[in-house]
């Protein structure tokens, strides 16, 4: 045993060296031409590692569907889609009753192709499906296992994302918005990005997504979670959830629990296995309303302040929403643009770059991380 | 002498402006230049004694090392501030008393030296307008 965990280690370790540009490829390949929607595509990678669902809410066409189609295309998972209504019948997600088994008794559902085989899911207007839909729905986003008459089947779903324009205040259905660990708030592009929403847009609609992971790598990662030492994040994860209970911001004791589960799928993806204080960001995404992740952002400033990502810089970013959470995504920018400084749009992306830099510090206090990479660019753009 | 208390933000918002000082607004122009008629009729200017401050699009946006970035606030319209900065006083307030004094219109509020711009006098800029700023500044 203490051999075979061992070598599962080793091969962890491999693999989350391996899996970790080829994710960042997918997330940069599923959101090229998507304004400001990389924080939705990191935290379907998170909760496909965790294993934990993904609830995205906000108004109707804000690229939440074209997000994650693209993700799983990039991942090249089975994928099932449905937008739900009121009218939906279960056999519209879970397949059809199988006429011929009817005819000899057994109620039996014919699956394939429908969500009990998926990999990857996106339900649209989750909270719009039936009482029927919704406690089938229960079994396989909670146990994995589509039951319905005599069919018994194990799911091989990863992650599902749920979408809806709100949080339902329907006691029921809150209940079954509590079975998405992760709830993620999203806003219409911002008035001074509308340009590159179009552009974006109209490259989008003429570009296919190739696949540039798999599923398997994002497995093997999952197969890490439950090693990752949690002892020496475990004291603070406490106080924040005091910090958090003193602010009215309350949790479920069941999304407390769940929620090292993210902590530690995130320290898996940046490679390491020990949480620390870095890895603690997840528990934004855990509080299930979007003024209480506001307050959350507030109250636990100085705990998230050490919060940094290799690999899900843009999420780390909104999660914390402080300057510093921006410095390794702009410093890994800065380093790739310098490794190819004879690419024909170089001026145009290191100006981008500096401009964003310079947006978001003063010369004086420069970060020692950027301040270096910073002259560089500007050397660099000055031979070019 | 500094009225406001300023805080460094924390969550910089996207470039809608910059602001030149003298000694680079020539270099500035000079690289305006460069740019087609189109994108030129996307860019506003608005000149003061000692600074000039372009608005448009980020992409549009020259960088140049020196200029600082600006945008209005998201709660507050006509209020335009540094991007890495804004006062440690409610925004809306801010402009609220702003627009006591000078009525309503959209104002850059800089912090250092602290000073108002008035924008709603910004020009669209043309081939025409750089050659005029660039004699100016001779």
């Amino acid at each position: 045993m203490q051999e075979s965990t061992a070598s599962l280690k080793e091969r962890i370790r491999e693999a989350t060296q391996e899996a970790s540009s080829r994710i960042r490829d997918a997330i940069r390949e599923a959101t090229t031409g998507l304004i400001d929607r990389d924080q939705l595509a990191e935290l379907m990678i998170l909760g496909a590692v965790a294993q934990e669902h993904l609830l995205v809410v906000g108004p109707p066409g804000t690229a939440k569907s074209a997000v994650v189609r693209r993700v799983a295309q990039s991942l090249g998972g089975q994928y099932f889609e449905y937008l739900l209504g009121r009218f939906t019948e279960p056999s519209e997600l879970f397949g059809p009753v199988n006429l011929t088994k009817l005819r000899e008794g057994s109620v039996e559902t014919d699956i394939a192709g429908m969500l009990p085989e998926a990999e990857i899911a996106f339900l649209d207007e989750v909270f719009l499906g039936s009482t029927a839909i919704l406690n089938t729905l229960l079994g396989v986003l909670n146990e994995r296992q589509f039951k319905r008459g005599h069919t018994r089947v194990k799911c091989p779903l990863r992650i599902c994302v749920g979408a809806a324009n709100g949080l339902p205040e329907d006691e029921g259905l809150a209940a079954f918005a509590d079975r998405f660990l992760l709830h993620v708030f999203v806003e219409p592009v911002p008035d001074p990005r509308l340009e590159d929403l179009l552009e974006g847009g109209w490259q989008v609609n003429h570009r296919p997504v190739a696949a540039r992971a798999d599923l398997s790598s994002l497995d093997i990662l999952n197969r890490a979670v439950p090693l990752v030492n949690m002892a020496e994040v475990r004291g603070d994860l406490a106080q924040a959830i005091r910090q958090l209970r003193q602010a009215n911001v309350l949790l479920s004791d069941r999304r407390i629990v769940k929620a090292q589960q993210l902590i530690a799928a995130a320290t898996v993806l940046a490679g390491r296995q020990v949480a620390s204080r870095a890895d603690l960001w997840p528990l934004v995404y855990v509080i299930p309303t979007a003024a209480g992740q506001r307050n959350a952002r507030e109250v636990l400033r100085d705990l998230l302040a050490q919060a940094r990502h290799p690999l899900l810089q843009a999420v780390v970013e909104e999660a914390v929403q402080q300057p510093l959470a921006r410095i390794t995504r702009l410093a890994e920018t800065a380093d790739s643009l310098l490794t190819n400084t004879e690419s024909e749009d170089f001026q145009k992306s290191a100006e981008a770059l500096l401009r964003e830099i310079d947006a978001n510090f003063v010369k004086a206090e420069l970060p020692a991380e950027l301040e270096e990479r910073r002259t560089q660019l500007i050397a660099a753009l000055e031979t070019d | 002498m500094t009225v406001l208390e300023w805080r460094a933000n924390e969550h910089a918002p996207s470039p809608a402006g910059l602001i030149a000082s003298a000694g680079i607004a020539r270099q500035l122009l000079h690289k305006l230049q460069t740019l087609a008629a189109d994108e030129l009729s996307h860019l506003s200017v608005v000149a003061s004694r000692d600074l000039l401050v372009l608005m448009g699009p980020p992409e549009l946006l020259p960088w140049l090392d020196g200029v600082q970035y600006c945008a209005p606030h998201p709660q507050a319209r006509d209020l335009w501030l540094p991007t890495h900065t804004g006062p440690a006083l409610s925004c809306d307030l801010v402009q609220a008393a702003l627009a006591r004094r000078l009525g309503t219109q959209a104002l850059l509020l800089l912090n250092e030296p602290e000073q108002i711009i008035p924008l709603a006098d910004a020009a669209y800029l043309s081939a025409d307008l750089l050659l005029w700023l660039l004699q100016e500044l001779e």
